[in-house]
């Protein structure tokens, strides 16, 4: 047989649907508006016969016999066959974007879209799976979008891409993630991360979220940051701080990086150098004077040992140094010596990070 | 007016209503059947079962005293559908004999053929396609499909939300399925 033709293999937008849907239908507690939902989505017969063969496929692997199950669970914790690049060339019809976004009015858009997201799933579950990749704990995946940008995802990443005639947008909703955009200066390049919204025409850059923490660094071209923020209202005042709407965007350049702490409304623009921020990608991670917190979930993403941390001074330490994804399951042990905390391993693999007693 | 009729008439099996609540019971059959025989199914996974109850479910409106009275109807249908399969599968005796009754003789002509089992080429296939996909993604849809783990278990074994397992196994399963779409298209594997 030969080679199977890579883009006529990948799933239609239908059969991804159709996926999504048999998963939210299985729930007990699937509410009437889904169901509503789901009949207008099967009104397409084409998406109803999607759907059945979905669900067909899914009740034969049920159903195999004893013999063929173990042959598949011998997959189980094998090693992803490697795949120097994972190309996935779906076409994304998202008829989301193609209502005429301005460049100007794109950012607010993502903005507004990032806020809505969660709520999305269930409203819209048709169309948030138009592109979602992840990358498991340990992982490093690369991908070709659409649009032949390219996009590293570090260990436990997710990102989302929904793709238009007028803008690419991609929300990074966990981890870190390395873009390389392709230039289209019709089309701006939009990442959404935990409140804060990148405007890119092409250039390379790299976002990371860490405990509540947004570092955006540019490594070549420049892009544009703004930040929103939800409007917190404190009980008893008559003040509403933040209004959801994005800020003035702040133009970051090369050698550049915008931090968004968590507590604080604006961008902190300073200088930083890219090849550090992006080494996670040769497997070495890089900090100058960065929060511990943030340092440990990333670690987290790559180590097999999970760092838990029971006293919340530990990630108010900063940390100084670079961390080989080699030795990074033994990181935090060599914490104990340059930090006065102490680190007890758990029964059941994690290891545990708290303050040192002080001294009597 | 049917309604004023149903309303003044106490005989629950008044041949208006009732015939009045068969006719719209088959046009609900004849819209929806099919549908709802899919959403059974997602539910049930068993064939027999998910006919079983979807008949029950019809039964049930035609046993309801005037259809008018339910202001959407196919909602009503689905729901009732949808709790029948609950206690279905809390209980998952094995299933009762499907009654004869005539209505359903007349209307259940589509039966369709038992679903055939995947030929051993489709399944080295299938176990080649999840080779592809990272190490979480196919071990969630391993564990969901010929473990019967729940998404929930999945989710605290994997230390991550039910909805990302769910995205998980629903992208190995439309992975599978596309390329056995694509498979089958091209050389005919059997």
């Amino acid at each position: 047989m030969s080679e199977f033709n890579l883009s006529a293999a990948a799933p239609t937008e239908c059969t991804r649907d159709a996926s999504q849907w048999l998963m939210r239908l299985q729930e007990e507690d699937v509410s009437e508006a889904d169901i509503a939902e789901w009949l207008k989505w099967c009104a397409d017969v084409e998406n109803l016969k999607a759907f059945d063969d979905v669900q067909r496929l899914y009740d034969q692997l049920r159903a195999v016999e004893p013999a063929e199950r173990d042959k598949f669970m011998h997959l189980a914790n094998v090693a992803q066959r490697p795949v120097s690049v994972r190309v996935r060339l779906a076409e994304y019809v998202t008829r989301l974007f193609d209502m005429g976004v301005s460049r100007v009015a794109a950012p607010i858009v993502a903005v507004l879209l990032s806020v809505a997201a969660g709520a999305w799933w269930y409203f819209a579950p048709t169309s948030i799976d138009a592109g979602d990749y992840v990358a498991a704990r340990g992982d490093q995946e690369m991908l070709t979008l659409a649009d032949q940008s390219h996009v590293t995802l570090g260990g436990e990443t997710e990102v989302s891409s929904h793709f238009s005639a007028r803008v690419r947008l991609v929300e990074l909703r966990k981890g870190e993630a390395f873009f390389e955009v392709r230039h289209d200066s019709a089309r701006p390049f939009v990442v959404t991360a935990n409140g804060i919204t990148v405007t890119a025409v092409g250039t390379k850059f790299n976002v990371r979220r860490a405990d509540n923490r947004t570092v955006v660094v540019v490594a070549e071209g420049a892009v544009d940051v703004s930040t929103s923020e939800p409007p917190v209202v404190q009980p008893g005042v008559e003040n509403v701080i933040g209004d959801g709407s994005p800020s003035t965007p702040v133009r970051v350049r090369a050698g550049q990086q915008a931090v968004r702490e968590p507590g604080h409304r604006g961008l902190i623009v300073s200088d930083i150098d890219p090849l550090a921020a992006t080494a996670w990608r040769e497997g070495r991670l890089a900090y100058i004077m960065e929060p511990l917190g943030s340092v440990i979930e990333d670690v987290n993403r790559y180590a097999s040992r999970r760092i838990v941390v029971s006293d919340p001074r530990v990630n108010e330490m900063t940390f100084t140094g670079t961390i080989f994804r080699d030795h990074i399951d033994n990181w935090a042990m060599t914490l104990v010596g340059a930090f006065p905390i102490v680190a007890v391993p758990s029964p059941d693999g994690s290891v545990q990070l708290s303050m040192r007693p002080a001294a009597r | 007016m049917t309604d004023n009729n149903a309303r003044d008439s106490p005989l629950k099996g008044s041949p208006d209503v009732a015939d009045d609540n068969a006719a719209k019971v088959k046009r609900l059959f004849d819209d929806h059947n099919r549908t709802l025989l899919s959403f059974l199914r997602a539910r049930l996974h068993n064939e027999a079962e998910a006919r079983d109850v979807a008949q029950e479910a019809y039964v049930r409106l035609l046993e309801l005293d005037n259809l008018n009275v339910i202001g959407f109807q196919r909602a009503y249908l689905f729901r009732i559908a949808a709790n029948l399969a609950v206690d279905r599968l809390r209980h998952r005796t094995t299933h009762e004999a499907v009654s004869s009754d005539k209505f359903f003789d007349a209307i259940c002509d589509d039966r369709s053929p038992e679903r055939e089992a995947m030929a051993g080429q489709e399944l080295a296939l299938m176990r080649n396609v999840l080779l592809e996909l990272p190490e979480k993604c196919r071990n969630a849809f391993l564990w969901h499909v010929f473990e019967g783990q729940s998404t929930v278990q999945i989710g605290s074994r994997l230390h991550m939300s039910d909805r990302m397992v769910r995205i998980y196994i629903a992208q190995a399963l439309a992975l599978c399925r596309a390329r056995l779409d694509n498979a089958q298209s091209g050389v005919r594997l059997r």
